[in-house]
């Protein structure tokens, strides 16, 4: 399988010689699921903001289907990559069907706003989510978890090849976190390459897809989760020490 | 079919039809109604070329004409540029001022009348020290590094600070009494000494900042939700964000230089239409050009003929404008809590 992302020797910096992101190298194969897994300040928010082009790196490059990220017209880069970030503050309150369209601006010529068919689009994957009863609402009258819902489905309306999610279960119940762990394997299914960033190892174990383990900005690890993730390497980059689990629920699939 | 999307679109074009119906109402009104009372007849006759008696004829083609259609642009454009500068510093209480453009003209105009230029000369200083606040602003934010909005608000307050310390010192050295009521009347908004050139002025600049709004307002949306999210769908938000503002100041800088400050617009009428229409700027934008054109043209025929003297203009905006700009904070008072 190709690459479909290509990072070589990455490095950025917020303040002079207190570097981030140290040397960074990573490739990401088009069709599959990586988790991004590492301590806070580890990282791994600034990858991604390298990654999406708002953080310019003090040295390396980033391709995308071997072109620069640089290279790319900004509609050109969202139909290739979306993105959904941590938190965002929104103080006007749009409705949730007009923020999920927004995800349609990389299609919609200047001068035009979303058309018949992009509503149509809209509900088909707010039906996927099952936020259909949401629509009509406002985005900043709902829950963190309902909001955190509607990004995505931003996401999936922007119908990019690679979607990358800044810690897209922070805010979502446990009935929730399954849901999106199963529409990401749906995505996977459709040719979709998926890049999340996450606190929970269990979840990526669940999911068995890869996983980026990054430490001191650099990657540490890097393979399957479940020959990657390991007690000891857990104790390592949490430097706490861990037990086994006494008992793990998960959803049937 | 999507139903929610065609409802939405004939709910938008009943409302624009009903503005545009508003707006020609009003418009007739505005010039039948004054000290000098025109009839309907005369004032549809006049419309359309047929002859009048002299006395209304000039009332009507050099007062009121001029003064209706200069009130529509100046309305039109505070409306518009509240909108934007609303949208893009993701905050509903930002007023045009936001930037110090008001405040910056103010000390323009003051300055004019204080050494004695003419009319014409006083709203061109006025525009200038209007657009150059802004520049300074701007200047002093890209100086601080600025990387938020916040930081553009925060350097906008302090020089829209200092601009008003000027005026305040314009005014003491006004000792003149003529002088300190013109800078007076000046400051409260006033369209009483305006004229077809004024219009031919703004008629331009409201056509085109209005024009590029348009073309821009969906877009204005995602600006609204920052850098990061603007670079994700793909929108150009530096861009888009200078061609913005830069719109939406020059049209304060020659609305303020034309009329005067008149305060209120900007910030409550966008608010207003948000609760008629939404949120999207696709809508709120032509609606609130329409509704703000149609609110200045009413507050400026109150002001002219609901007392023996003129009223200013800020005066009469205010008192309509508070009660519409609590009962926009009530709708909203969930949110605010």
């Amino acid at each position: 399988m190709s690459n479909i992302i290509e990072i070589r020797n990455l490095s950025f910096e917020y303040e002079k010689d207190i570097k981030v992101l140290n040397g960074l190298d990573l490739s990401i194969e088009a069709n599959t699921i990586n988790a991004i897994l590492g301590a806070n300040g580890s990282g791994k928010s600034t990858l991604l903001d390298c990654l999406i082009g708002i953080n310019k790196p003090l040295e390396g490059e980033i391709k995308i289907e071997s072109k620069r990220v640089d290279d790319y017209t900004n509609r050109e880069f969202a139909k290739k990559l979306a993105y959904i970030s941590q938190s965002v503050s929104i103080n006007i309150d749009y409705s949730v069907r007009e923020f999920i369209l927004f995800g349609r601006s990389p299609y919609l010529p200047i001068g035009k706003g979303p058309e018949e068919a992009d509503y149509i689009k809209c509900n088909e994957y707010a039906e996927k989510l099952g936020i259909t009863h949401l629509l009509g609402k406002s985005i900043t009258k709902i829950s963190g978890g309902e909001r955190q819902l509607c990004f995505i489905c931003r996401a999936l309306v922007q119908e990019s090849d690679v979607m990358v999610f800044d810690e897209p279960m922070s805010a979502l119940d446990f009935g929730n976190q399954s849901k999106l762990l199963k529409i990401f394997s749906d995505l996977q299914t459709e040719g979709k390459t998926i890049v999340f960033t996450t606190h929970n190892p269990n979840q990526v174990l669940d999911l068995n897809c890869n996983v980026i383990v990054l430490d001191e900005g650099k990657v540490a690890c890097f393979g399957k989760a479940e020959s990657v993730i390991t007690k000891e390497l857990l104790e390592k980059i949490y430097k706490r020490p861990f037990g086994e689990a006494k008992k793990h629920y998960t959803f049937e699939s | 079919m999507d139903k929610t999307y065609r409802k939405e679109r004939l709910k938008f074009w009943l409302i624009i039809g009903g503005l545009a119906l508003g707006l020609l109402l009003s418009f007739v009104l505005s010039m039948c109604v004054g000290r000098y009372a025109v009839s309907f007849g005369d004032t549809f006759r006049f419309f359309f070329g047929q002859r009048i008696d002299d006395v209304s004829f000039n009332v009507l083609f050099n007062l009121r004409l001029p003064r209706t259609l200069v009130a529509v642009c100046v309305g039109c454009s505070l409306a518009l540029s509240g909108t934007i500068y609303q949208s893009i510093f993701n905050n509903k209480l930002v007023s045009p001022d936001i930037l110090g453009v008001s405040s910056g003209a103010s000390v323009g105009a003051c300055f004019g009348i204080l050494v004695g230029f003419s009319t014409g000369l006083v709203s061109l200083f006025a525009f200038v020290c209007g657009f150059i606040t802004v520049l300074l602003t701007m200047l002093i934010s890209k100086a601080f590094g600025n990387k938020s909005n916040l930081i553009i608000i925060l350097c906008g307050l302090a020089v829209g600070g200092l601009m008003s310390s000027l005026v305040g010192l314009m005014k003491y050295l006004a000792d003149n009494e003529m002088k300190l009521a013109e800078m007076t009347f000046w400051l409260l908004g006033d369209l009483s000494k305006t004229n077809l050139n004024d219009f031919w002025v703004i008629l331009p600049v409201t056509a085109v900042g209005g024009a590029i709004a348009l073309i821009l307002s969906w877009r204005l949306n995602i600006v609204s939700l920052g850098r990061k999210e603007s670079k994700a769908m793909g929108v150009n938000y530096n861009a888009m964000t200078i061609i913005l503002i830069v719109v939406a100041t020059i049209l304060t800088a020659v609305s303020v230089s034309i009329s005067g400050t008149i305060g209120w617009i900007g910030l409550v009428i966008p608010n207003l239409v948000r609760l008629i229409v939404g949120s999207d700027n696709k809508k709120v934008v032509p609606v609130s050009m329409l509704f703000g054109a149609v609110f200045l043209v009413l507050c400026d025929m109150l002001a002219r003929s609901i007392a023996p003297n003129e009223i200013p203009l800020s005066v009469i905006t205010g008192i309509i404008g508070t009660p519409l700009f609590l009962f926009s904070i009530f709708k909203r008072r969930k949110d605010l809590q």
